[in-house]
C-alpha cells in the first residue's frame, strides 16, 4: 500500500515539475536589463543581449520574474518573448528598383502637368501631392547610418 | 479503504490524465509558437517593409525632407538608442525631420519615423525628443497599421499578399496595392490611429524611455506644452486632430506613470546636448 502511495505521489510530481521547469523567454531587444525589483531604476543585476534565453519564473503585470546565470531578477515584458528573435531585416534592394520605377512614372506625370501649369522646383514636385512619392529623399534617409560604437557611446552618455 | 486493483486503476487514470494534460499544454505551446512564427515570418516582415516604404515615400511626397545633416544624425542617434530597447530588433529604424512648421510626428510600418520641424521647435530637451520618437516606435512594435490593414507576405486578399502584388504585372494587383497605401496614408495623416492604439503607444513609450535612461515625465511635459498650440493649429488649418484629446492622454499618462512607479524616477533630460541641435 505504501509503495502504491509513493508511486502515486511520484507520478503526480513528474508532470508538475515539467510544467514549471521548461518555460523559457528569449530576449527580443538588442539590449535588456535584469533588475533587482520590478521597478525601473532598481539595481541592474545583469545585462542580457538579443537572443539570450532566460528562465521564466512568474509574470507580474508588466514584468517577468526570471532566472539567469543563477540570479533571480525582473525583466520588462517588452524586452522578452516566448519565441526566439528574428534576424535584422535590411532594405529589399530588388523591390526598391520596382518601387522607384513606379514612382518615376508617377513623378514624370506630375512634372509634366506642373510644367504645363508653369510651376517650378518645389511647387512643381508637390503639385497634386496626394500621389507624389519621393523616393530620392527616402534613399537619403535610408543611407543615413549610425556607427555601432558611436551609438553605444551615445547611449552610455544618456545616463551620465 | 481502497482495494489494490482499484488503487492501481486510480494511479493509471491520474497518470494518463496528466500525460494528456502535458500533451495538451505542449500542443498549445507549439501552436502558440507556430502562430508567433506565422505572424512574424520573414515574408510578413518583407511585406511590412515594402508597404511602409511606399507610405514613407508618400509622406515625403507631401512634406519635404528637412535638409540638416547634423540634426538628421542626432535624431537617428536618439531614435536608434530607443530602438535598441524596443521589442522588434528585426526592424531597421530610420528617423527623419520633415520641413513643416506644424506640430506632428508619423510612423510608417517597417521602421520609418518622421517628426516635423515644428514639433522639434516645441521641444525643450533630448528626453522630449525621445518621448515623441518612442511613441512612434511603439506604433511599429505593436504593429498598429500592420494589424489594421492585415499586411501579410503570402495571401491573396486585397491588402495582403504584398509579395505577389508587387511581383505581379497585372495592373489590378497594382491598383489594390495603391488603394491599400492610400488608405494607410489617409489613416496616418488625416484620421489618426485608433484611440486605444494611441494610448498603448503612450504606455510602451514610457517604458522605452525609462529602459533607455530618459526621463519618462518628458512625454507629459511635451504634451502639456503643445496642448494649446495644436488646438490653435487645428482650428487654423481646419484639420481633424490625428491624436486623442491631449487632456485625456495626460490623464492616462499620469495614471500609468504612477502605477508603474515611473513618476518617481529621476532620469536625465539631456537639455545641454539638445540645445546644440535645437531649431530656432
Amino acid at each position: 500500500m505504501k509503495k502504491l502511495t509513493f508511486l502515486l505521489a511520484f507520478l503526480i510530481s513528474i508532470p508538475l515539475t515539467t510544467f514549471a521547469a521548461d518555460e523559457y523567454l528569449y530576449v527580443m531587444s538588442a539590449r535588456a536589463k535584469i533588475l533587482s525589483s520590478p521597478v525601473f531604476g532598481s539595481k541592474t543585476l545583469d545585462n542580457v543581449m538579443k537572443g539570450q534565453k532566460v528562465t521564466n519564473l512568474e509574470k507580474q503585470a508588466n514584468w517577468f520574474k526570471v532566472k539567469h546565470n543563477g540570479q533571480v531578477g525582473y525583466m520588462s515584458r517588452l524586452a522578452v518573448s516566448n519565441h526566439p528573435p528574428l534576424k535584422r531585416k535590411r532594405r529589399i534592394a530588388s523591390e526598391d528598383s520596382k518601387l522607384l520605377n513606379n514612382s518615376r512614372k508617377r513623378a514624370s506625370t506630375v512634372s509634366t502637368t506642373a510644367a504645363v501649369r508653369g510651376l517650378k522646383n518645389i511647387d512643381r514636385s508637390r503639385v497634386n501631392n496626394k500621389d507624389v512619392m519621393d523616393y530620392v529623399s527616402l534613399e537619403k534617409i535610408e543611407r543615413q547610418t549610425v556607427n555601432q560604437d558611436e551609438l553605444y557611446s551615445f547611449m552610455d552618455s544618456i545616463s551620465n | 479503504m481502497i482495494q489494490r486493483p482499484a488503487l492501481t486503476t486510480l494511479v493509471l487514470t491520474i497518470s494518463l490524465l496528466f500525460s494528456s494534460a502535458i500533451q495538451a499544454d505542449e500542443n498549445f505551446r507549439s501552436r502558440a509558437h507556430h502562430e508567433n512564427s506565422n505572424t512574424d515570418i520573414s515574408e510578413d516582415i518583407d511585406a511590412e517593409i515594402r508597404f511602409g516604404k511606399t507610405i514613407a515615400a508618400r509622406i515625403l511626397g507631401q512634406f519635404p525632407l528637412y535638409e540638416n545633416e547634423k540634426l538628421a544624425h542626432y535624431i537617428n542617434l536618439v531614435g536608434k538608442s530607443l530602438a535598441l530597447y524596443a521589442s522588434r530588433d528585426e526592424i531597421d529604424y530610420h528617423f527623419a525631420v520633415l520641413d513643416a512648421d506644424f506640430i506632428n510626428a508619423y510612423s510608417a510600418p517597417g521602421g520609418y519615423i518622421f517628426v516635423t520641424k515644428g514639433a522639434i521647435k516645441a521641444m525643450r530637451d533630448e528626453s522630449e525628443l525621445a518621448a515623441v520618437l518612442a511613441h512612434e516606435i511603439a506604433h511599429i512594435t505593436e504593429k498598429h497599421i500592420v494589424k489594421e490593414f492585415k499586411i501579410k507576405g503570402k495571401e491573396k486578399s486585397a491588402t495582403s499578399g504584398i509579395s505577389q502584388i508587387l511581383g505581379s504585372s497585372q495592373s489590378s494587383a497594382q491598383v489594390l496595392f495603391t488603394q491599400a497605401v492610400d488608405n494607410a496614408v489617409n489613416k496616418l495623416m488625416k484620421e489618426g490611429f485608433k484611440q486605444n492604439d494611441e494610448f498603448e503607444s503612450d504606455k510602451v513609450a514610457l517604458t522605452l524611455l525609462a529602459a533607455t535612461g530618459y526621463d519618462p515625465k518628458a512625454m507629459y511635459r511635451y504634451l502639456k506644452r503643445i496642448q494649446k498650440l495644436t488646438i490653435q493649429e487645428e482650428k487654423k488649418s481646419g484639420q481633424k486632430p490625428t491624436h486623442p484629446p491631449t487632456s485625456k492622454r495626460l490623464k492616462t499618462l499620469n495614471r500609468i506613470a504612477k502605477n508603474d512607479g515611473l513618476n518617481k524616477l529621476k532620469l536625465p533630460k539631456g537639455k545641454k546636448r539638445f540645445a546644440k541641435y535645437a531649431i530656432k
